[in-house]
């Protein structure tokens, strides 16, 4: 029984800063479409067509960057791009046509999953057998002295670019939803599309932007997995993040700056999880395999229990198309 | 400038209703030509390819009907929970749990007793699967009636980890002696018994007895009515004494029953034995139920032409993949990504919703002004 729950495992992947650095890295492409998908949801709209807008991101991103030989950064764009123009397909069945957002969200995700596919396919070169690395390589930034310091230098400062935009992207976010006109006008969209409208907000308008901008920041988060995490594509390589990150707004109760928590929580499940696989623990790998999945269960469940979303920020017209009456 | 205003129809005609879902069909096909054309095939030859690869034999005939069976049990799946209002994304991992029922039976058939009479052992093996996965629905469904959580998100985190479990073991314990990732066959008595010398099996009979049955359920009896009413207004429902709980547990139960027996088909007809991608990893069985029901609008007796639609899909696009076309672009020896018909399916649900749109709708000319 000294041996229960494995907690010499345990504490030892703890105190190791590889772990810690692996964490900052996992939460990333979760920070992404969280901070995306609260902009959407904010304006009233419920995208579930996350992970298919990240799978488009990660495609895109990774030809982007390999076709103008090597950068990163159109990469990232592109990626970016493709997730924003995607999303839009969205925007328009949900707005335009006031669909069923759920019905809309769940084809998205389908139809990333075969758009992808079908690119990939008929690309020529299947580039699921490219390795990013062996080309151009992705460096992270050298940063003095901060990251000499031991431990916390290996586990916060040794990160390529795309970690501290994410970050930097937190309090932007933030000042975006709550300092800004069109941050109020999101708000008030979301809260309550009739006062909006008779205040003179196009309500439509500023759903279609919102649909973009969570769009453009799942993008960046799919773009991220392929380009920085695995430097390689393969199909379907999400691998549900998508959906942890529509149940991660929740957990941030519609907040930027508490998604950034959920978003390197998940972050460290899903280390814990990839270094317990390597450890010495004789739990079959299979099964650790869904300790993410079931923890989102167990956080949602913990979330939904006894607690009225609206009191924790859930926008009021959430997922109720807008009609304007009249003409 | 052209200037298009949308106004609310007073009523949606029973025929537009009726016709949608095959203008939706037809639109779709239109719009795939896009993708076919950016590869430069002529979109004419690879529908002709695909119903030729459908309809072209008594064979690819067969393997429709073989497709269809566990797409009309996951389109139950879906639709029978949606009428109450809920959401089964879950449908995926709910077929594997019932193919995991069922290969347990097999499998301790197969050791225990392998002359066991196939008509206990089949039974056993449809019961297995008719259990084990409403049991794993039953975890989303308590969770919703008790604490309310979104069905949707909790439904899809179960398919990662039935897919999860299911490796574990054909890794694991369920190992084929031989080393390989995947059970044992099953013994010839846990073979689904096929028809007319094709891989029709007995579970695709079953599939339209089902279909049939619930529409049956669902004009005649306390549940069904009960279900559409809970789905319908549930304010109502509540008002009017249906309890709630028992709707949820029962709908997604035997949602779950349905994915369930999709899966108990799989490895006792198709398969015999249990494999890491019993629902195939492009197009998987228990999304593409949502499109069933969907095409079908919920309606039991609708769900056997939602099915038999996708699986000409799935079957023709299978026979489309491997031909071969001219391209305008790259000259000859093209090949159409398989993925067509992964898209094709979402365009056939996009144009359903944008459908109803136009059937709530009336899109007219402004005037000036």
């Amino acid at each position: 029984m000294d041996n229960f729950l494995y907690l010499d495992v345990l504490v030892g992947i703890l105190i190791t800063p590889a772990f810690w650095a692996q964490t900052i890295r996992l939460g990333t492409p979760l920070l992404f479409p969280t901070l995306g998908e609260i902009i959407c949801e904010r304006a009233g709209i419920l995208n579930l067509g996350v992970e298919g807008i990240m799978i488009v991101g990660t495609l895109a991103g990774y030809m982007g960057a390999l076709y103008s030989g090597g950068n990163a950064w159109i990469g990232f764009f592109i990626g970016m791009a493709a997730g924003g123009i995607f999303s839009l397909i969205h925007g328009f069945l949900t707005i335009t046509l006031k669909s069923n957002q759920v019905i809309s969200g769940v084809m998205l995700v389908l139809l990333g999953i075969g758009v992808s596919g079908f690119i990939n396919t008929s690309n020529g070169i299947s580039l699921q057998f490219i390795r990013w690395s062996q080309r151009w390589g992705f460096d992270r930034l050298e940063i003095p002295f901060f990251g000499d310091i031991p431990f916390l230098g290996q586990a916060l400062f040794q990160h390529d670019l795309f970690v501290y935009i994410a970050v930097l992207m937190v309090p932007l976010v933030w000042m975006f939803l709550n300092k800004t006109h069109l941050g109020i006008a999101i708000t008030a969209s979301g809260e309550s599309p009739e006062t909006a409208d008779t205040l003179g907000i196009n309500v439509a308008s500023i759903r279609y932007l919102c649909v973009f901008l969570g769009g453009l920041f799942a993008g960046a988060g799919g773009a991220y997995l392929s380009l920085s995490w695995q430097k390689s594509w393969q199909p379907m390589m999400t691998a549900g993040r998508g959906w942890i990150a529509v149940v991660l707004v929740i957990f941030a109760f519609w907040k930027p700056q508490r998604a950034i928590w959920g978003a390197y929580l998940f972050g460290g499940i899903e280390s814990l999880q990839i270094r317990l696989q390597t450890a010495n623990v004789p739990i079959p790998v299979d099964l650790i395999s869904t300790l993410p999945y079931l923890i989102t269960i167990m956080v949602l469940v913990f979330l939904s229990r006894g607690v009225r979303l609206k009191r924790i920020g859930a926008p009021t017209a959430l997922g109720v198309p807008y009609e304007r009456g009249g003409r | 400038m052209l200037r298009l205003s949308v106004e609310k129809r007073p009523e949606v005609s029973f025929k537009l209703q009726v016709i949608t879902p095959f203008a939706s069909v037809l639109v779709a096909l239109l719009v795939g030509a896009v993708p076919l054309l950016m590869v430069g095939v002529n979109p004419f030859e690879a529908y002709a390819k695909l119903f030729q690869g459908a309809f072209g034999s008594l064979n690819s005939l067969a393997e429709v009907g073989v497709k269809a069976a566990p797409l009309l049990f996951t389109g139950l799946a879906v639709a029978i929970p949606l009428r109450a209002g809920l959401w089964n994304i879950g449908a995926e991992g709910q077929l594997y749990f019932g193919a995991i029922g069922a290969s347990g039976v097999a499998l301790y058939f197969l050791n225990a007793n392998p002359e066991a009479s196939a008509w206990l052992v089949i039974p056993l093996m449809l019961l297995a699967g008719a259990i084990t996965a409403p049991l794993y629905a039953l975890i989303p469904a308590l969770l919703k009636a008790k604490f309310s959580t979104n069905e949707i998100i909790t439904t899809l985190m179960l398919n990662y980890v039935a897919l999860n479990i299911n490796q574990f073991l054909i890794h694991g314990p369920w190992r084929d002696p031989t080393g390989f990732p995947l059970s044992e066959t099953f013994a010839k008595n846990a073979w689904l018994p096929r028809f007319f010398g094709t891989r029709i099996h007995l579970g695709f009979v079953i599939a339209l007895a089902v279909a049939v049955c619930m529409y049956f359920v669902y004009v005649k009896t306390k549940v069904g009515f009960e279900s559409k009413v809970v789905g319908a207004n549930p304010k109502a429902a509540e008002l009017g004494g249906i309890s709630r709980v028992k709707i949820i547990l029962w709908t997604l139960g035997l949602g779950g029953a349905m994915a369930g027996l999709a899966g108990v088909g799989e490895v006792g007809g198709i398969q015999h034995r249990l494999i890491a991608e019993i629902s195939p990893l492009m197009n998987p069985y228990g999304y593409t139920g949502i499109a069933v029901a969907l095409l079908a609008k919920g309606h039991p007796l609708g769900l056997i032409p939602s099915a038999f639609t996708f699986a000409v899909i799935f079957v023709g696009g299978e026979f489309m993949k491997q031909a071969k076309f001219t391209s305008i672009f790259f000259g000859s020896g093209i090949q159409v990504p398989g993925d067509i018909v992964q898209i094709l399916q979402v365009l056939i649900i996009f144009a359903i919703i944008s459908g109803e749109f136009l059937a709530r709708y009336r899109v007219y000319r402004r005037p000036h002004g």
